[in-house]
């Protein structure tokens, strides 16, 4: 197995354009990858996108939820630059449901549980071209999808504008909101609840023409779930409709 | 109150996830309108500028006279309600936005005929996707008065419509390769004749037939195509690609 310390960080120059799969210990050997995550998220979702309540001095986006267990997936182009990113956060710990905007879930309790994770800072850049034929955006999604499907996540938490809604419906996700929409800030705001299914992934990979695995998973390829990994029960609507 | 909303926008979609038909999810759209105090509505694919709207037609609620009208005057092509929903993906009520003094007479023309039909105000969903515009949801009535709480549900479940209702008819062309309908010529040209808006009685002067004649083979024609009135035997003809556009 090859280890990251000695592979050139340039690897991508020779041809791997694929999403890296950083946390823990891989995001702490990769330091200097990471702080290309730093920058490009503070590009694309300050400079570009306007969110000013995160806006930094130094240029870098980082936030109280990128601990040891965040995961991060910044994609790469075949010149090694980041073009997309996504990040997931366990759900057993502090994340953006639970600890920023709790009363998007009324007096419902927000799902949580070991392959529970919410999907934050999705980002595709808008001047970037295809990759191997695939636009980004595209990329992206099928990438964090393989992901969870490979290490078993069964459950992403997503909380973003209700029209959104139509971009995983409109490509075979199966989707639950988990309350209607509710204001915040000057928005309304859903948050849903997608399950990555095999059935998913195929959809994307006949749609989009994507061949074969969009993943380089460094190092050591182990499992993020905190513990045994248990197969808890999908929430369900009824369920919440009884909450 | 809140709970109440999410309830309603929850069935919808456990409807929508559970249908097995197209009606099914048509009905369930029906009861949870009317939570909302929406009577009328109706969900369609957008045609392209020298198209008609008829096989677009995804499934509605309209007044039956308001739908018949709309297709025999073409009027998608000057609704105004349709061209905003190509420029935004939010959602609009129509009187917060196209309804206006500057509105082109042939567009004020559609919106007041609408308004006789008992739609005087509606909220529209327009569906788009990366790659391109899916299409329009709608919700119409005398007033609409929604919160932008009840607004926003609305547009989850218009996306649910919209996204269930497509699967279906998707499904259904894979799985049954179309049994073809064998029209005979002469109701093949009533049908083509009665998507240009022509009447029975006009019909029966050009092809030189009896007004009751015509009105025999397009019942005829409706028949074989499954369709319950004119217009829909027109969409149907259109679908299964017995007329062209």
């Amino acid at each position: 197995m090859r280890t990251s310390e000695s592979l050139p960080c340039s690897l991508s120059k020779w041809g791997f354009a694929m999403l890296k799969v950083l946390w823990g210990k891989e995001a702490t050997r990769q330091s200097s990858l990471m702080e290309d995550v730093w920058r490009f998220r503070h590009q694309q979702f300050v400079e570009r996108l306007g969110w000013n309540d995160i806006r930094r001095p130094d240029g870098r986006e980082i936030d109280q939820f990128d601990g040891p267990r965040a995961i991060h997936f910044p994609q790469l182009n075949h010149a090694g630059e980041i073009v997309g990113y996504s990040r997931l956060l366990p759900t057993t710990e502090p994340h953006l449901l639970s600890d920023v905007y709790p009363q998007l879930m009324g007096d419902r309790s927000p799902p949580r549980g070991n392959t529970i994770y919410e999907w934050t800072r999705c980002v595709a850049t808008i001047d970037g071209s295809p990759i191997d034929g695939v636009a980004v955006s595209s990329r992206q999604m099928a990438g964090v999808l393989e992901y969870c499907l490979l290490v078993g996540i069964e459950a992403l938490i997503v909380e973003t504008y209700p029209k959104l809604l139509n971009m995983f419906l409109s490509t075979g996700w199966d989707v639950l909101p988990l309350n209607a929409p509710s204001q915040f800030n000057e928005h309304f705001i859903v948050p849903f609840c997608a399950y990555p299914t095999a059935a998913t992934l195929e959809w994307h990979r006949s749609n989009y023409g994507i061949r074969g695995s969009l993943l380089d998973l460094g190092a050591d390829v182990e499992s993020p779930l905190a513990g045994p990994a248990q197969i808890s029960e999908r929430p369900r609507l009824s369920r919440l409709v009884a909450a | 109150m809140s709970n109440d909303i999410a309830n309603a926008m929850f069935e919808f979609i456990e409807c929508a996830r559970c249908a097995d038909n197209e009606e099914a999810i048509l009905k369930g759209l029906t009861v949870s309108a009317s939570f909302f105090g929406i009577e009328m509505f109706a969900i369609s694919g957008i045609p392209k500028a020298n198209e008609r709207i008829d096989p677009y037609f995804i499934g509605h609620q309209w007044p039956v006279g308001w739908f018949e009208r709309y297709l025999s005057q073409n009027y998608v092509h000057t609704d105004p309600v349709i061209r905003r929903s190509l420029r935004t993906d939010d959602m609009f009520l129509w009187s917060e936005t196209v309804c206006n003094d500057d509105m082109p007479a042939k567009s004020k023309l559609v919106m007041d005929e609408a308004a006789e039909y008992g739609m005087r105000d509606g909220l529209s969903v327009p569906i788009h996707a990366a790659e391109g515009m899916q299409g329009i949801v709608s919700f119409a009535g005398h007033t609409v008065e929604l919160p932008l709480e009840h607004r926003n549900a609305l547009h989850v479940i218009a996306i649910y419509a919209h996204n269930y209702l497509r699967n279906l008819i998707k499904r259904k062309a894979r799985v049954a390769p179309r049994v073809s309908i064998t029209l005979t010529p002469r109701e093949r040209e009533c049908i083509a004749w009665c998507a240009d808006g022509k009447t029975d009685w006009e019909i029966g002067q050009i092809l030189d037939r009896s007004e009751r004649t015509i009105r025999h083979l397009i019942d005829s024609a409706a028949s074989k195509l499954e369709a319950v009135n004119r217009p829909q035997a027109v969409a149907e003809a259109f679908r299964q690609g017995i007329l062209k556009l």
